[in-house]
């Protein structure tokens, strides 16, 4: 890569914190930077509540429309994350599902296709847990993406 | 001008030297062993080039002790297919320890990716493990299970799982060749599974180790129902790849 300009990459999916944070370290590591948190720790949590109407309503209609993969239909997410791509110059996007999370496992199918279609960027998917046994595996997977990028 | 590109793999090291022309003029293949930097130092000094790229789950190893740029087996392996099948949109690699499938673009860039290197199921060391539990040399386990005439169906996924389950078969009296044409079955299921994830349509091209095993070959035409192309030498393809991008 010698002095070619860091790849800025997306985070979607899952929340990552500290002690959680493994994915992007080694995006780090590999020589690119996390620029953007569409996930659920990042900016999905954002959101404005109608102020004009009966607050307990509006919160209650607020929580129904999170962009979490539970909920469905969830384009509220794809949409998010395209603005995201464009307002941040993403040149590709990660995908982290927590095992056992799987309704983010099952939109990855649909997240990459619409980021796909809509910006010709491919995104990679992740799998994975806490433990730190399988850094390595991610390591490789996320090079490789990265050459792709 | 000679060009050398390392794969280090989890069982064994391969190394090809290419000229400008990409044409190869030299290969060598040793065991990993327990201690690989030692390992491809010995196949460096028997070679000639003058610049090198390692590639495999050693290159990061590699590169700080020997200050070589490296490459992800996932771009070495696209590389050195589309170089032995100019016109490769798919790319299986079964290796010692790991597996994966490879989609590209018409352009021969990686366009998706599948890996399997969390567990030995559909690996070479499945193999390798069920061969010696059936009393075959790993060199001729492809060809005896092509000798079974039927696929007897192997339930377990894992590894350890599936020799016991082997195990069994073999108590209860059943076939050998046909016990060994079953866990090809399983490994070749696992295989299609994985080319499904990135590539609906077209020829396959097959590298890494476990493209030499017949059976597997046979198996995976058959159940993919695609063309499968593999090279006189799968296991190479990695470090050609390797090689090639060096120069480029």
């Amino acid at each position: 890569m010698g002095g070619a300009r860091r790849s800025r990459i997306l985070l979607t999916g899952v929340p990552v914190g500290l002690g959680s944070d493994k994915v992007v370290r080694i995006v780090e590591q590999s020589g690119a930077d996390v620029v953007a948190f569409e996930n659920c720790s990042g900016y999905k949590q954002a959101f404005f509540v109608d102020e004009e109407t009966d607050p307990l309503e509006a919160l209650a209609a607020q929580y129904l429309a999170t962009p979490c993969s539970v909920m469905t239909p969830n384009t509220g997410r794809f949409d998010l994350v395209k603005e995201m791509i464009r307002e941040f110059s993403v040149d590709g996007v990660i995908d982290l599902t927590w095992q056992a999370c799987h309704t983010y496992n099952i939109e990855a199918f649909l997240v990459e296709e619409s980021v796909r279609e809509t910006y010709g960027i491919p995104t990679l998917h992740l799998e994975t847990d806490y433990a730190q046994s399988d850094t390595e595996q991610l390591r490789v997977r996320i090079e490789a993406f990265l050459e792709m990028v | 001008m000679r060009y050398g590109g390392i794969d280090i793999g989890s069982r064994s090291i391969k190394f090809v030297v290419v000229d400008e022309g990409g044409r190869i003029v030299q290969h060598l293949q040793t065991d990993t062993g327990f201690d690989p930097l030692a390992e491809a130092d010995k196949l460096l000094r028997a070679a000639a080039y003058d610049r090198i790229m390692a590639t495999g789950y050693g290159r990061t190893l590699f590169e700080t002790s020997f200050n070589v740029p490296t490459v992800t087996e996932i771009k070495a392996h696209a590389r050195g297919a589309r170089a032995l099948f100019p016109h490769a949109r798919t790319v299986l690699d079964i290796g010692g320890q790991d597996s994966k499938a490879i989609a590209l673009f018409e352009n021969g860039k990686v366009k998706k990716f599948e890996m399997n290197d969390r567990c030995a199921a559909g690996t070479g060391k499945f193999l390798e493990i069920m061969a010696r539990t059936l009393g075959f040399d790993i060199a001729d386990f492809g060809t005896e299970a092509l000798l079974g005439e039927k696929d007897l169906n192997i339930s377990s996924m894992c590894t350890v799982f599936a020799e016991s389950e082997v195990t069994s078969l073999i108590a209860k009296g059943q076939n050998r060749r046909e016990i060994a044409r079953g866990l090809h079955a399983s490994v070749v299921r696992r295989a299609v599974s994985m080319i499904h994830r990135v590539s609906s349509e077209g020829d396959v091209v097959f590298t890494g180790g476990v493209a030499k095993n017949p059976c597997i070959q046979a198996l995976l035409e058959e159940k993919l129902r695609r063309r499968i192309r593999t090279p006189p030498d799968p296991q190479l393809t990695g470090a050609l790849g390797a090689a090639l991008l060096v120069g480029e």
